[in-house]
């Protein structure tokens, strides 16, 4: 029996993403549908938050108006349908400090967020940089900086230094170094509390955008493709997935990707009257059923 | 009020204001920097003597780059809020350097930074091509539209350079 819930729940996109832009070197190839979700555990008495979206009521307005998000919805309502509130949320994981991964800081009240040390450091120095590196700050929101050392000063900001495991009961952390951005950190959840975990899923943030990243279209003979943007090394990223593959044991469906609707193909999942797919990856003993 | 294209005394003002803005983006980043390394980090990298030098350099040149200035009404809103930026980061600065030399009376710099750094949102939704993130190579917001129709300072929308 799963020690957590898991569901991915979808609470907005954007409609026109162009496909080079999450597969490496697909250049006109047009676009798709790239939805924004967020992975929610809950077990142990815990309820934990993998990434915490953006928030369109403040900050993150900007980009919604700007780059065509569409269908955000507040995570009072979209935790709503599994029966969570943003107060109820313990901890959230931040993979990476990307503004559509970190923007929505002030949405969690009570929660304490955990991030890898290096990933704050390689932004603070790339803060420091000149106008004409800008580039680098691409997708990292300095009022998402701002609201960090707040909450690192009321000790809800929690730097991890490197991979650690059991951050959480049966939740591992590990670094991926140098390949999406500087220090992205992807999530296992031993789901059954083993060590040698039968029953393991990883969660990839931005590490991974869709199924071809993983088979590069082609599952009977597949090929590792980097995604169209890391602010690192793509070698490192492909490394970085074959580590993620074995982990999983091969088996694509316990890879969580926040990007990729097609998890909603996978496990049993339905359509909320917002029009964003949920999806309910395993349940606890006892939980009810959302889908 | 947002500014129109075709507005000459507002592209010549927004032209001027540019590197004011940017300068003071610069300032605003770099604080946070040095207030993260310190806060969350806790290392001495807020001791980081060129960050600092450099800031308040960006600072003198946003200031002198403000005295110039001459919003024509259009303007006056973003104006009122670039005045603000640049108050509350001078404020910022000043208070992490007297905390820093150890003294008792220094205040927190981070109220006066969260402060301007919510002007300088406030500017930049007022004028097109006032940027406070750069999301052109956003992995997740690639969209063709903001591709093919980017505004801003060097987009289609209000290009100043023609």
């Amino acid at each position: 029996m799963a020690d957590y819930s898991i569901w991915i729940l979808n609470f907005a996109e954007v409609p026109d993403a162009a496909t080079s832009s999450l597969i490496f070197g697909r250049h006109n190839s047009g676009t798709e549908v790239l939805p924004y979700a967020y992975t929610l555990l809950k077990g142990h008495g815990k309820t934990i938050l993998l990434d915490c979206g953006l928030n369109a009521e403040a900050h993150g307005k900007v980009f919604v108006d700007k780059f065509n998000v569409q269908k955000w919805a507040h995570p009072r309502d979209v935790l709503g349908e599994v029966g969570v509130k943003p107060e109820d949320i313990d901890y959230v994981i931040l993979t990476h400090a990307h503004f559509d991964h970190m923007g929505g800081l002030s949405l969690f009240p009570n929660a304490t967020f955990l991030i890898q040390s290096g990933e704050l450091a390689a932004w603070v120095k790339i803060m420091a940089m000149e106008r004409k590196f800008r580039w680098l700050m691409g997708a990292t929101d300095p009022a998402d900086m701002i609201e960090a050392i707040q909450l690192a000063r009321e000790g809800r900001m929690i730097g991890i230094d490197g991979d650690a495991d059991d951050v959480l009961p049966g939740i591992d952390l590990r670094v991926a170094p140098d390949t999406h951005t500087a220090y992205s950190q992807y999530v296992v959840i031993r789901n059954d509390g083993q060590a040698a975990s039968n029953d393991c899923f990883v969660y990839t943030g931005d590490l991974v955008y869709r199924h071809d990243n993983l088979h590069g279209g082609m599952p009977d003979d597949p090929q590792y493709v980097p995604n169209g943007l890391s602010y690192g090394s793509n070698t490192k990223l492909v490394m970085a997935t074959d580590e993620i593959m074995k982990i999983v044991g091969q088996d694509i469906r316990r890879i969580l990707i926040p990007h990729d609707a097609a998890m909603a193909d996978l496990y049993p999942s339905r359509t909320t009257e917002r029009g964003h797919y949920l999806v309910e990856v395993s349940l606890t003993q006892g939980e009810i059923s959302r889908v | 009020m947002r500014a129109g294209v075709g507005d000459a005394d507002a592209s010549r003002y927004m032209r001027a204001a540019a590197p004011v803005f940017d300068a003071l983006h610069e300032v605003a980043t770099r604080l946070a920097g040095l207030l993260m390394s310190a806060g969350l980090m806790k290392n001495r990298h807020v001791l980081d003597v060129e960050s600092r030098s450099v800031a308040r350099e960006r600072l003198g040149e946003a200031k002198d780059g403000y005295a110039r200035l001459d919003p024509p009404p259009l303007a006056f809103h973003f104006h009122h809020h670039l005045t603000g930026a640049v108050e509350k980061l001078a404020s910022a600065l000043e208070t992490l350097d007297d905390k820093l030399s150890g003294l008792v009376s220094a205040g927190d710099p981070l109220p006066p930074l969260r402060s301007a750094w919510q002007d300088i949102e406030a500017a930049s939704r007022i004028l097109p091509g006032f940027e406070t993130v750069d999301f052109q190579q956003s992995c997740c917001a690639l969209h063709t539209g903001f591709l093919n129709k980017r505004g801003g300072r060097h987009g289609r929308l209000f290009n100043l350079d023609t």
